[in-house]
């Protein structure tokens, strides 16, 4: 059962230890996915979200109000995330990527049936989210998985909100192009317009 | 009913097999959500038994000979916005009304619906057993963090040593211990110079020495050759005083011939003035004798004309007396 987040926040920033092994359970999943979206495989994903939490540790008296403290924590996580990459040299590549680390891992349903087809499927998204180009998957991972506002992802990126709304709609189809071939449905360019079906 | 179940059933409902109550609360469901009506009006579409052959082929002959597949390209760009209920009113109907006689923009539709229930699932991943309290452990407690800091250590040195720089690296550092070990091979390099140097400063000294015994001789050359130079410079003297003399004879002599011709002219324009005055005084006298003779013109003086008829009848007057 989830504790209501500004409880949870002040808590932690009271020193609370209690208080902070809740906080790693409740936000685990969400840094290990975010984490997961950079690292290269399932082993990566773990040290960099381990990484991530000894940072918050380390922050925990500077943390934000709890009303802009997951976007907070979102930049923070992805910031470092970075650093990690470009100092440990593992930055990951379409060929290099193990999806099947992260099936195994996203497999979390409750028959093994269930959890064989939810991770196949959710292996899937992945390997297409992974083909997107650079900024295309950042802003898939940010606005759409992680669910950051327009405003929160430009800020971010440090770019026009504009251009995250635009990126972002083209990310989106792009990411639906890849799934459609992925999944041997195969997109298809153009039908040669109506009349096609 | 949300999107995603609304989807499952959507084939299921446009070929009529849905359970009643499954398809009444997917209907609902369309009824209040724009993104998913488009979607059921396509599929309605398309289910549909034919008749729209004609119309669709002729439709597509006119596309194809004017704006091609832009239709595609301008409703995958709104596909985002239908699909989150988001595009206005006309743009609903317009993509809604491409989406059901296109079936690969239906096709990208239908996984961009699926995406937008799908994608937030992935921003959980279950860790595994154990992460929390390994996050724990390593955040909390002096003996934790030593752990921690010394698992680190232990990663750091794996991943420095999968770095590709490493083997420049430790070509440095094994460069670094041999200099330390034998020596700098630079240092031969220095003795080298050292002594070129030192040559150098022998060579020097040793034309300072000898010096004393070569400046008598520059000096004595240096002597003749200023000797010489003098009498070249009282040559040189004594042909300016001539070429001056020359020049000075020559200005006078010019001056006075010009001192002659002014004064010849002089006398010519002298001697000029004596003749003119002569004349006129012979022609002074000459026309007073003639006027005692003979009647003035009516100006008292005579004219040219006069003056020849005068001659004439003065002629005449000679040549009867004769």
């Amino acid at each position: 059962m989830a504790v209501d987040l500004p409880i949870l926040i002040a808590r932690c920033k009271a020193g609370d230890e209690l208080a902070w092994e809740a906080f790693v359970r409740q936000f685990q999943g969400r840094v290990y996915s975010l984490a997961g979206s950079y690292a290269r495989s399932s082993d990566d994903a773990r040290d960099m979200a381990q990484e991530i939490f000894v940072r918050l540790y380390e922050k925990r008296r500077a943390w934000p109000e709890a009303d802009t403290f997951v976007p907070w924590m979102i930049r923070t996580a992805r910031n470092l995330c970075i650093d990690l990459i470009r100092k440990a040299q593992v930055r990951p590549s379409a060929a290099e990527s193990s999806e099947d680390d992260l099936a195994r891992l996203t497999a979390t349903a409750a028959s093994p049936e269930d959890a064989f087809h939810l991770g196949t499927r959710k292996a899937l998204l992945w390997r297409a989210v992974r083909r997107l180009s650079a900024l295309n998957r950042e802003i898939v991972v940010l606005k759409e998985i992680q669910g950051l506002s327009l405003e929160e992802v430009a800020s971010l990126l440090k770019v026009p909100v504009g251009t995250v709304k635009s990126r972002s709609n083209r990310a989106r189809l792009e990411l639906a192009e890849k799934v459609l071939e992925l999944s041997g449905r195969g997109a298809q360019p153009h039908a040669g317009g109506p009349g096609g079906a | 009913m949300d999107c995603r179940a609304f989807i499952d059933c959507l084939a299921d409902i446009a070929a009529g097999s849905c359970p009643t109550a499954s398809r009444n609360e997917a209907l609902n469901h369309a009824a209040g959500c724009n993104s998913c009506a488009g979607l059921l009006r396509a599929w309605q579409a398309e289910e549909e038994p034919g008749g729209d052959f004609e119309q669709d082929e002729f439709t597509r002959s006119i596309l194809a000979r004017t704006s091609g597949a832009a239709a595609c390209d301008a409703a995958r760009d709104r596909l985002p916005d239908y699909v989150d209920a988001t595009a206005g009113a006309i743009d609903t109907e317009l993509v809604a009304g491409h989406l059901a006689r296109c079936a690969s923009c239906r096709t990208i539709a239908e996984t961009l619906f699926e995406l937008s229930a799908e994608l937030p699932s992935l921003a959980e991943i279950d860790p595994g057993p154990g992460f929390a309290a390994a996050v724990t452990h390593a955040t909390t407690g002096a003996a934790a963090r030593r752990e921690s800091i010394g698992a680190r250590l232990d990663a750091w040195w794996g991943r420095l040593l999968e770095r590709p720089r490493i083997g420049f690296e430790l070509a440095y550092a094994g460069t670094l211990l041999l200099v330390l070990a034998f020596g700098n091979p630079a240092a031969t390099l220095q003795a080298a110079s050292s002594k070129t140097y030192a040559l150098a400063e022998t060579g020097l000294s040793q034309a300072r020495a000898a010096l004393p015994s070569i400046v008598p001789s520059i000096e004595n050359r240096a002597a003749s050759q200023r000797s010489r130079i003098e009498k070249i410079r009282a040559f040189s003297d004594a042909v300016s005083q001539r070429r001056l003399g020359f020049e000075q004879r020559l200005l006078a002599a010019w001056q006075q011939a010009w001192t002659g011709f002014v004064s010849t002219v002089s006398e010519v324009q002298r001697l000029a003035g004596t003749v003119r005055d002569s004349v006129a005084g012979w022609w002074a006298n000459v026309t007073m004798s003639r006027g005692a003779n003979e009647p003035a013109g009516q100006s008292g003086r005579y004219t040219r004309q006069e003056r020849a008829s005068g001659a004439e009848q003065t002629a005449r007057r000679d040549t009867s007396a004769k």
